[in-house]
């Protein structure tokens, strides 16, 4: 009988080895400098110096603590805002506090770029897909949509509120089981671009539940006691040692691998077109789009919904209520992804959660003799939220394709479905193109495409070196 | 001190591409024929796989089809069309209208055969969680949310808010089926190897469109019907398919020579037991279950009405819905007022040996229990482990929530007494034998119904247990369970 066999079993009854190479843990609270903006309309940058010291990060437990007031200069009836929608129109959105901020950069104590991502506003839907609902309801901490009461918190106007946001929501670089090396993250600047209030939060009236729509809102931004809570060990001197032996040693170094997003905007001008994603990486997980309404950056519809399927078919109730109405294709050089144009609901949306679904075997029912392999699924979008038919009894019309505002349309790049970083490579010569043909209803909206891809920090002695 | 550094997530080295995927494809398979007009149930849809297949991812792979409910009513669901708590857990889907599946090898072997698959898909309740319900909702199910009446209401009305999705009839539309809901065959992280498929066929049954789909009036209302007819047109397979590198198809195809190809994977055998319909008092009744396996992983019972096997357009017979009252199967005179107590009891006997041993159940929430752990496929679930290296601590599947497996004695359409096989708790495939010398029956004890002739029931009986597909070098394919 081999110790294995007791071990698989859990049958060993040893005494638990701590395993730890942390001495301890300790969680910094950092200033930004400055700390206090007031009348924000868009636009300005904050710089926060991250001064971590000689410790690692944990960046996936460290967070952001905010005082934020959202001030409407030109309409005395504001009295509460949200960031979305009142009620459940718009609860696969993705809208938390995220929304006012529009770009969020890394940048290393070089001057290399760690990451940098535009529109991180608007592809917040697609944290949607990759959550579960317990990780969803918990973000309401941060002005997310609360399934408890179904509806998004309501904050008043004038008034500083406290937010937490976990750095994991600004990037994936945050979001690692790895900690982050101080070698390369101390010393760094965080900087994160306001979006224009006006196109963030929607105004409410004192009675909470009456949105104002008319007139030009002008809505001014005010932040104080911006600060990072970062979650740092010390680790034990011998491993610290071996470490820094790495980072000295020129040949091999640390390297730090994580996922970032490249995010970008495309204005379709016509009902069938093309779309180029410019980007250059060796390893391409998926790609995503979504369409937002024109009229979302006025603050009248939800800050950053995704457009619905009748809205993108233009209002044609298309006979096939799982139809889209349009089709969709990706390809990459000379490859095409699937073999077919997509053309029903059904299939977009089960290929979108297949992209962006980052568990393997997800309710397999596989013999799993260790019971490591069949795992539960994420996704927060359930298809009845993504595409769904309105019926009116009395009425044997129906309106088709109507949704809660977290509509997109992914294709996997992995190869495999088992492991990852099988991702495909794009570049000038081989370039990653959206294909929609049919899309009737093009001239309202714009499409934002995000390209999630695998970037290495390779940390020496005296520098960082990104590669994608 | 690398070991070290590993578990601690502090290994800072460039990850290593371990794909053994080249090149990954989605492409398209019509069944032949590919329309099947005017159905009354059935008709057997089969497509063969072709020659020159790749691996097949079949967790990707799905089917997809049209369907048309042709019927002067406006509207169908395939289930509830009210806010009421009757059929959430039911698990109706399109898949309704799948009766059977059957997938034979080029040479006649039989991979799997499940009969009543569209009644027997409550048992996903307890295997999911709600992430993965939700996903499903793209094959006109019910999402989490509705079920619960709090969350969306598909149409305006209020009066059909936490319904099923409502669909027009006399209107194509478009549906796709996981291969995954079809088999376990499909749901295996393993590739399928190519030759396992390469000419195979795979057969769908159609079901009774009455049994399976609910017709609904202008109004939204239930509406009494004649027996009508289903269009399916478009039918494919789109497979997902990988090619290897050369070198490790070499190595496999090696692996092949020397011994054979093994590919494990469960399937079920389904099948069903009408209760003769007659006034009881304490009686028992045993069910012999002709199953010869060798590792069985769990047997589960769902307790059905058996009109509703051929019509579901009755106000209290949902499609694919099981019992709506634990009263209807059975009840003491006069009624017990434990709301817990199940009128019944019951147990599992294998050869000479009884499950549980020394007890019959008949305590609702020990069934309950029992059923959870029996269909539950993670191990350790919420547990309070110690767990070291965090990787023994995990979250519980299962949609059916305690109170809606008992309401005041109703169900939630997903009704099941489920026993596990498995000796251990940890690991899987050490699930016992059956066969004719070492019989399973299901036994039930202490049943008492008085009411003659009102809503017989029917119970579908499944066991699920493991098989092994074996290719050998000169394409043969055999097939052991």
């Amino acid at each position: 009988m081999s110790l294995e066999v007791l071990e698989f079993n859990n049958l060993t009854y040893d005494e638990p080895n701590s395993v730890t190479v942390v001495d301890r843990t300790v969680r910094n609270q950092i200033f930004a400098n400055p700390n206090t903006y007031n009348g924000l309309s868009g636009g300005e940058v904050i710089p926060i110096l991250i001064n971590s010291g000689g410790e690692y990060v944990d960046g996936s437990r460290s967070t952001i603590t905010i005082q934020a007031k959202i001030n409407v200069l030109n309409n005395g009836n504001a009295a509460y805002f949200r960031f979305d929608k009142r009620g459940i129109e718009s609860l696969n959105s993705g809208s938390t506090f995220l929304n006012l901020i529009s770009q969020v950069q890394l940048e290393s104590k070089d001057g290399q770029l760690i990451f940098r991502e535009n529109y991180k506003n608007i592809m917040q839907t697609t944290r949607e897909y990759t959550l579960n609902q317990e990780a969803k309801n918990q973000l309401a901490m941060c002005g997310g949509f609360a399934a408890t009461v179904n509806d998004y918190p309501s904050y008043p106007v004038g008034q500083y509120v406290t937010f937490t946001l976990p750095l994991s929501l600004i990037a994936p670089f945050f979001n690692t089981a790895s900690m982050i090396p101080c070698y390369l993250i101390s010393g760094s600047v965080l900087r994160l671009q306001i979006n224009n209030p006006s196109s963030s939060v929607l105004i409410y009236t004192n009675d909470n539940s009456t949105q104002i729509t008319t007139g030009d809102l002008q809505i001014t931004l005010d932040i104080q006691n911006l600060s990072l809570q970062l979650q740092e060990s010390k680790l034990f001197d011998g491993i610290e040692s071996i470490l820094k032996n790495s980072a000295m040693n020129m040949n091999k170094g640390l390297s730090f691998p994580y996922y970032q997003n490249f995010n970008t905007l495309y204005t379709p001008t016509s009902s069938s077109f093309q779309f180029q994603v410019n980007v250059a990486c060796s390893k391409a997980s998926y790609i995503v789009i979504k369409f937002l309404d024109n009229d979302a950056i006025y603050g009248v519809l939800s800050p950053i919904g995704c457009a619905s399927i009748f809205d993108l078919n233009g209002d044609q109730a298309v006979t096939d209520p799982n139809g889209l109405g349009f089709s969709i294709q990706c390809r990459l050089g000379q490859m095409v992804m699937p073999m077919f144009p997509v053309v029903s609901s059904v299939e977009a949306y089960k290929l979108t959660c297949d992209a962006l679904n980052p568990i393997s075997y997800s309710n397999t029912e596989d013999i799993d003799v260790m019971k490591d392999k069949n795992k539960l699924m994420s996704g927060c979008v359930p298809y009845n939220y993504y595409s769904y038919s309105q019926i009116t009894p009395g009425d044997p019309d129906i309106i088709t394709g109507a949704n809660y505002r977290g509509t997109m349309f992914g294709f996997n790049l992995e190869r495999s479905g088992g492991v990852n970083l099988g991702g495909l490579s794009t570049n000038a010569s081989r370039v990653l193109t959206i294909e929609v043909n049919g899309l009737t209803g093009y001239a309202g909206y714009k499409l934002f495409a995000s390209v999630k891809y695998l970037s290495i920090a390779s940390i020496h002695e005296n520098n960082v070196v990104i590669s994608k | 001190m690398n070991e070290l550094l590993e578990i601690n997530n502090l290994m800072y080295d460039k990850p290593v591409d371990i794909s053994a995927v080249a090149n990954s494809t989605m492409n398209t398979y019509n069944f032949a024929p590919n329309s099947y007009e005017n159905s009354t149930g059935s008709e057997i849809m089969q497509i063969q796989f072709n020659e020159g297949l790749d691996f097949v991812d079949g967790n990707n792979s799905y089917i997809r089809l049209k369907l048309r409910v042709n019927n002067v009513n406006p509207f169908f669901s395939f289930s509830q069309n009210l806010n009421y708590l009757n059929s959430i857990n039911s698990g109706a889907s399109v898949l309704n209208i799948i009766k059977s599946a059957e997938l034979v090898s080029k040479d006649g072997n039989t991979y799997f055969k499940e009969e009543l698959k569209n009644q027997l898909q409550c048992l996903r309740e307890y295997k999911l969680n709600e992430c993965r319900k939700n996903y499903l909702s793209m094959m006109g199910g019910i999402d989490q949310n509705s079920s619960y009446g709090v969350g969306i209401g598909y149409p305006t009305a209020a009066a059909a808010s936490g319904a099923y999705p409502i669909f027009k009839t006399n209107t194509e539309i478009t549906f796709i089926i996981p291969l995954q809901e079809i088999s376990p065959f499909f749901s295996s992280c393993s590739l399928i190897h190519p030759k396992f498929l390469e000419s195979a066929v795979l057969r769908l049954r159609l079901e009774q469109p009455e049994a399976a789909i609910r017709l609904l009036d202008v109004d939204i209302n239930d509406t009494t019907v004649q027996p009508f007819t289903i269009t399916i047109s478009n039918m494919a397979v789109i497979l997902s398919e990988k090619e290897l590198y050369k070198e490790v198809e070499d190595k496999i195809t090696q692996e092949i020579k020397l011994k054979g190809l093994n590919y494990a994977y469960y399937q079920s055998l389904n099948t069903i037991f009408d209760i003769p319909q007659q006034d009881y008092v304490n009686e028992s009744f045993v069910f012999p279950i002709s199953l010869s396996a060798a590792k069985i992983k769990y047997l589960a019972v769902k307790p059905v009405y058996k009109e509703s096997l051929t019509t579901a357009q009755q106000p209290y017979l949902y499609p694919m819905s099981s019992i709506i009252s634990w009263n209807d199967f059975s009840q003491f005179s006069p009624p017990s007022t434990d709301p817990n107590l199940a009128n019944f009891s019951m147990r599992i006997r294998l050869g000479n040996k009884i499950y549980p041993e020394n007890y019959q159940i008949n305590q609702i929430p020990d069934f309950y229990n029992l059923t959870t752990y029996a269909m539950n496929n993670i191990s350790f679930s919420s547990c309070d482990d110690i767990d070291v290296y965090k990787v023994k601590n995990k979250q519980a599947p299962c949609c059916v929530g305690g109170n809606l497996y008992n309401t005041s004695k109703n169900t939630t359409g997903g009704l099941i007494w489920a026993f596990n096989f498995e000796r251990s708790q940890a690991i899987s495939n050490s699930g016992l034998s059956t066969n004719q010398e070492r019989l399973l029956s299901l036994e039930i004890n202490n049943y008492n119904q008085v009411i003659l002739n009102k809503n017989p029931i029917s119970l579908i009986v499944s066991v699920q247990f493991m098989t092994v597909a074996t290719l050998f070098e000169n394409g043969e394919i055999t097939v052991n369970k």
